[in-house]
């Protein structure tokens, strides 16, 4: 079985794939570039995860904080930073409305937003990252199974 | 006495190299250029994965673009852009750099 973090990611990916304006282009952890026909689009990686043991007992009951950040990529002459708010609405009206993560885990919320904009290229390039915190537990000998 | 290069052998089209570029000013009547269109890839360092860019700039004598200004537009084989960079290389050479319009 996939672990915990694992089916949590995954959850976000299905959340958004097909319910923005990034259509299908949403990718698990996508560590390649992107090229022009494939904007915009969203990357979800899980980078950090903080966790703390609740019980004495083994096996411990372990809380877990597991950092998953949205990445939102776009491109465009006009407007680019607007395209990024546009789609970041979406995105996180979509996660907090998400059942499939109520039913995961018992929090989720967005932290942070930071906005990236680049001219170096042909057109301007707006980068969205997204960092929800994810609270879930787990028991230590089996972090597979949301608790 | 400053060094001027002669580039008229770079600007010939007939040799292969050079287009003509229409370039529209903000103010005033649009007018043609010789030079050299080039559009590498180029990565576009931005988050975790990056994007994959292309870098479009026109080289042509700077005599001929003297009254060149950001944001004037440049169209060549059949591309629009606007200019967002004026680079005069002190020889008479000019590189204007370039962004693609929708």
């Amino acid at each position: 079985m996939a672990h915990a973090r694992t089916t949590i990611r995954q959850a976000f990916v299905d959340t958004l794939k097909g319910h923005t304006v990034s259509g299908d282009k949403v990718f698990d952890s996508r560590m390649y570039n992107i090229d022009e026909s494939s904007l915009p689009s969203i990357i979800i990686f899980s980078n950090n995860e903080e966790i703390l043991t609740s019980t004495i007992t083994v096996p411990r009951l372990q809380t877990r904080t597991l950092k998953i950040t949205v990445e939102c990529y776009g491109k465009a002459t006009n407007q680019v930073n607007k395209l990024m708010d546009d789609l970041t609405v979406e995105v996180e009206q979509l996660l907090y409305n998400s059942e499939a993560l109520k039913k995961l885990c018992k929090d989720c919320k967005l932290e942070s937003v930071e906005m990236h904009l680049n001219s170096n290229g042909d057109k301007p390039v707006a980068l969205a990252s997204l960092i929800f915190a994810v609270l879930y537990l787990t028991k230590e000998n089996n972090p597979t199974m949301n608790i | 006495m400053p060094f001027q290069e002669d580039f008229s052998q770079f600007l010939d089209i007939g040799s292969g190299f050079a287009s003509e570029a229409l370039i529209t000013p903000a103010i005033g009547d649009p007018y043609k250029v010789k030079g050299i269109i080039s559009n590498e890839y180029s990565d576009i360092d931005e988050g975790m994965a990056g994007v994959a860019g292309s870098t479009p700039y026109f080289e042509c004598a700077e005599k001929d673009v003297a009254g060149i200004e950001y944001d004037d537009f440049l169209q060549v084989k059949g591309i629009d852009y606007r200019i967002k960079g004026i680079k005069p290389d002190g020889s008479g050479w000019m590189v204007l750099i370039l962004e693609a319009q929708e």
